[in-house]
């Protein structure tokens, strides 16, 4: 076996592993509570609890100076055409910048690649990472609002438009969903990108395949249960709202099997969460080089530990040069000498 | 702990976010349809079941063109199927796996017995906010009801 | 010093799309002459009462390490990422996804992976996983954890020098992740054992203890300038002076010290003098803080703040009302993101206003200071200048943004309306060189030394790449910038890359067109080199 997809197969392996642990827990052993209702609200806990402890110990170290990149003309004279976007001068324009990076990766759009034509290096564009990436996440956003249709009754109008929209195009029957092939077109670029992209590859741990199969087998398991092995919704639903109302239940109509691996899959992804990258969904928001204005002459970053530190002050450098600088006939400034002095 | 004022509200937001489906029940949950869709049906599904006690399950699977299990899951496959063969391939009938032969027809079939558009359909669509369009076209017990 | 290879051969081997064989945390750096660079003399570090190592280079078997270096090295991560969020968050949220892989220049130029951005900050991530994390003492490799070893160290020497601070893969990168912060801290951790460059160190030296960074004395200075003034005198005809620690001057004029002395930095500064001559600006220069850029900045933050201190207590001593910054890149990063911060606030300078047009400076107006592109800018604006571009037409002349003025500050514009004003033939470089996609001179952060010459070609080869393709096509024979170091690197970058190439500071042009009072008629430019049509009187 090739050393470079070692990292690949072992997530691999976690994964069998992780989709066995309910086909035996439920499928052999029928620990429907356990996994039906113990170990949902355990990872829905472990998710939360966990993302508000990475803020708060984000939030618990100060950003010590005010560092922007910026990526456009500064505010400067009023004739000069700024950008807004790329170098904010005010809270709203950098509420704007946000927007931007958070939901539309303006910065992964600006990609670009690098070749080396004998001693020429040429760019092109390279969209296609920023794609995949926007396939899979605005697709996993979409998915995980239709959900709602699960857990909220009456069904908010928002999720049964979005669903409308979803399977406009009616594909296959049951509709396909669009989000759902989406999702998977990304999700499998962003893989085999891991895996045959030299330098992508060479970056990448067991660590970055993990979520991504994981997701994979989430979204998979979903599209099974949707078109060909279909559960029992009415009842899916009903031990779904009884979760969500704090009064869990096991429907004694069976779930199936393929609910429970997908129910843990989800709560796998959910308790991983907080201890991995994947948290770069909530830490983008704290990114000083994309979170601050670029105003710096306008308005003082306070540093909260800043601390005196000792320079040469000018008395003690006149001292130095006293006798060189009355030679060049330069002014010596006794009055400031004393002046200092008396400050300190 | 720095930047109080936007980590608090921005931990509210993203709890707010994530527990969605807590707070919107909380508010206006509608009381749920019972949980074992027999419960009403036995009442107003008259052919099949004899009794107000609860579902005859022999006389159901002997009625219907396959078992409630099979049709809680698949009816949509099932329909999907006998309209492709019906209006496609001209076919008149169909062949249940236990050998009894059915006119594959909503209206003339299905609707026969499960009469009550409100009851038997939406009851269980409306709650898992399923869409369902036979009745775009098919004259449909919903517009007798009205 | 190692033969530096012909221009021809030296990335032959580079292959962009090729990694090696073994994954990453098995290679080990090999202090190969030409590619690292020396590490600093212990007196140094002793005169500033910092740790060293004492007497040792990069390239020994052992490096004489203290004993407890691993407890100190620990410590000093955390308390990094207790007192700042950037690091801890960058740590944490990098999903690798690579887009910053093919930005750096020194990958560019050396197809290294570990000059890949994302394995660059990895050297120091993997050690916090390996270090402090359960899971990652766990799952080890597999979750990108190793444990912290002497060979570590070293690596860190060999990569966390073998960065720029430039930014560029900082633009790219969805979570804005800064590659520049991670190594700013990780030089920050070394310097903690003592682990420093000679060349980086020997100039903070300097500023601390005499004001600039090459060590030039106040009446070196002076003789210097008057130098400088004998050249415009035999060019224009003018006797000018230079106000030189004049108290109540209007404005404090604080450039990098290179532009005292050096060449091509020197024409700049006749430059600046021309135009405030020109326009009569009531100024002074200081040899006390006689250095803008700021060495200490390429080592520790706290260093960057103990040089810098002169200038504001130099400003209050002449009773200035604000301050004026000349052309340079990471002097101005410094200043603009820095100094307000450490500084202020400046209740003592007043908003910025220009005694010419009248113009405030109502960006600066907390930390009163103003790059000296925008007060010219403002001048061109207003027509306050008089100028003939044609001085210029000698010149094919390009722009290099330096990395810290355009992504540490954002200034584009106004060094092109310059150019533009004061010159005929302007050319851009191809865009995704450009602006804030910038590539480094390939020297920056104080990497500059002679010994590592290999590597400063390589890094700078992006930026030549695109020079040349000007050169070529439009036969640009002038880079302008707006930094100190380029204008001490890039001469070298082009000699060896595209020779035919001068570089030139854009306040050198702005001198060469400038037509002032009274001036004789010119028949060269600050160069002495002959201008267009002139070539017969010289």
């Amino acid at each position: 076996m090739n050393s470079r997809y070692n990292d690949f197969f072992f997530s691999l392996l976690i994964i069998a592993a992780l989709i066995l642990i309910p086909m035996i827990g439920v499928g052999v052993l029928g620990l429907k509570f356990l996994f039906g209702v113990i170990i949902p609200y355990g990872a829905l806990a472990v998710f939360i609890i966990g993302l508000i402890y990475r803020m708060v110990n984000w939030a618990r170290s100060p950003q010590p100076f005010k560092i922007p990149t910026t990526c456009g003309q500064q505010k400067s004279l009023p004739w000069i055409k700024r950008s807004r976007l790329e170098s904010p001068a005010s809270t709203f324009e950098v509420g704007l910048r946000m927007f931007f990076e958070v939901f539309l990766f303006r910065s992964l759009f600006r990609n670009l690649r690098a070749d080396l034509e004998g001693k020429k290096l040429i760019y092109g564009s390279a969209k296609f990472l920023w794609l995949g990436a926007m396939l899979f996440h605005l697709g996993f956003l979409i998915i995980i609002l239709r959900h709602l249709r699960f857990f909220v009754y009456p069904v908010p109008e928002f999720v049964n438009i979005l669903e409308k929209v979803d399977g406009f195009f009616q594909i296959s029957f049951p509709t396909l969903y669009l989000s759902d092939l989406l999702i998977l077109l990304g999700l499998s670029f962003l893989l085999l990108r891991r895996l045959f992209d030299a330098k992508v590859n060479y970056i990448s741990y067991a660590s970055d395949y993990f979520p991504l199969l994981l997701i994979i087998s989430i979204v998979i398991t979903g599209i099974l249960m949707r078109v060909i092995i279909k559960p029992d919704i009415f009842a899916i639903k009903h031990y779904a709202i009884k979760l969500a109302t704090f009064k869990p239940i096991i429907p004694e109509a069976p779930l199936g099997v393929l609910f429970y691996v997908h129910l843990f899959l989800v709560s796998s992804l959910a308790m991983y969460f907080p201890f991995s990258k994947l948290v770069h969904m909530i830490g983008v928001f704290f990114s000083p080089t994309r979170n601050m204005a670029n105003d710096n002459r306008m308005k003082r970053h306070v540093n909260p530990w800043d601390y005196p530190v000792k320079y040469t002050t000018y008395a003690e450098w006149q001292e130095k040069f006293r006798d060189v600088m009355e030679e060049a006939g330069m002014p010596i400034d006794e009055e400031w000498v004393k002046e200092a002095q008396k400050q300190t | 702990m720095y930047n109080v004022d936007k980590v608090i509200p921005g931990i509210l937001i993203l709890v707010l976010f994530l527990t969605t489906p807590i707070w919107l029940n909380l508010t206006n949950l509608k009381a749920l349809p019972p949980s074992d869709p027999h419960v009403g049906q036995a009442r107003m599904c008259t052919t099949c079941h004899v009794s107000e006690a609860g579902p005859d399950e022999a006389a159901m699977s002997e009625r219907c063109v396959a078992d409630t299990k099979y049709m809680r899951g698949y009816h949509m496959k099932l329909l999907d199927e006998w309209r492709d063969k019906k209006i496609r391939k001209m076919e008149v009938n169909y062949k249940s796996p236990d050998g009894k032969i059915y006119v594959m027809s909503l209206q003339r079939t299905c609707l026969k017995c499960h009469n009550d558009y409100h009851n038997f359909c939406d009851r269980c669509h409306q709650f898992t906010g399923v869409n369902l369009d036979c009745f775009n076209c098919h004259i449909s017990v919903k517009e007798e009801k009205k | 010093m190692s033969k530096l290879p012909k221009p021809e051969d030296l990335i032959k081997d580079v292959n962009l799309h090729k990694m090696p064989a073994q994954p990453w945390m098995d290679v080990k750096p090999e202090f190969k002459a030409g590619r690292y660079l020396y590490a600093v003399e212990p007196q140094v570090m002793e005169d500033l009462g910092k740790p060293h190592l004492g007497k040792w280079q990069p390239y020994d078997e052992k490096w004489p390490l203290p004993e407890d270096w691993k407890e100190r090295i620990l410590k000093a991560i955390r308390d990094r990422m207790e007192r700042f969020r950037s690091f801890k968050l960058f740590m944490d949220i990098c999903v690798r996804c690579g887009a910053c892989a093919d930005k750096c220049h020194y990958f560019l130029g050396s197809g290294d992976p570990k000059n890949m951005p994302v394995l660059r900050a990895e050297l120091i991530r993997s050690i916090i996983k390996g270090e402090f994390s359960f899971f990652g003492k766990l799952f080890g490799r597999l979750a990108g954890a190793r444990p912290l070893t002497e060979e570590v160290i070293k690596e860190w020497y060999y990569y966390f020098y073998q960065c720029t601070e430039c930014r560029r893969c900082s633009v790219f990168c969805p979570y804005g992740i800064d590659t520049a912060e991670v190594t700013i801290i990780m030089r920050e951790i070394l310097h903690e054992l003592g682990i420093a460059l000679d060349w980086a160190m020997k100039p903070v030296r300097f500023s601390h203890f005499i004001g600039n960074h090459i060590g030039l004395q106040p009446h070196t200075i002076k003789e210097n300038i008057e130098f400088l003034l004998g050249d415009i005198a035999e060019i224009t005809g003018l006797n000018i002076e230079v106000p030189i620690n004049k108290k109540g001057a209007e404005v404090l004029f604080v450039t990098p010290s290179a532009d005292f002395f050096a060449e091509p930095g020197i024409y700049t500064f006749m430059g600046y003098v021309l135009l405030f001559h020109h326009i009569g600006l009531d100024y002074t220069i200081s040899t006390y803080a006689s250095e803008g850029g700021n060495f200490g900045f390429f080592n520790t933050l706290e260093l960057a703040k103990k040089l810098h201190g002169k200038i504001y207590e130099e400003a209050k001593r002449l009773k200035v009302k604000w301050i004026i910054g000349g052309e340079c890149g990471h002097m101005w990063r410094v200043w603009h993101q820095y100094h307000n911060t450490w500084f202020g606030p400046f209740d003592y300078l007043e908003v910025p206003k220009s005694p010419i047009t009248g113009t405030v400076f109502d960006h600066a107006r907390d930390h009163k200071a103003v790059h000296i592109c925008e007060f010219t800018a403002d001048l061109i604006a207003h027509g306050k200048l008089n100028i003939d571009p044609s001085r210029n037409d000698h010149l094919v002349i390009t722009f290099h943004d330096s990395c810290n003025t355009s992504r540490g500050m954002g200034i584009f514009e106004e060094p092109r309306f310059i150019i533009k004003n004061v010159c005929n033939n302007f050319v851009e470089m191809p865009e995704n060189t450009i602006r804030e996609k910038t590539f480094c001179c390939g020297s920056g952060s104080g990497l500059n030394a002679d010994e590592y010459m290999e590597m400063r070609m390589r890094g700078g080869f992006p930026r030549a790449n695109a020079v040349e393709f000007v050169h070529k096509n439009y036969g640009v024979n002038t880079l302008s910038c707006i930094c100190a170091i380029d204008r001490a690197v890039l001469p070298t970058l082009m000699k060896y890359w595209v020779p035919g190439v001068e570089v030139a500071g854009v306040h050198e042009l702005v001198g060469n067109a400038l037509i002032m009072e009274g001036e004789k008629k010119r028949t060269t430019d600050l160069r002495y080199r002959p201008l267009k049509g002139m070539e017969e009187e010289v």
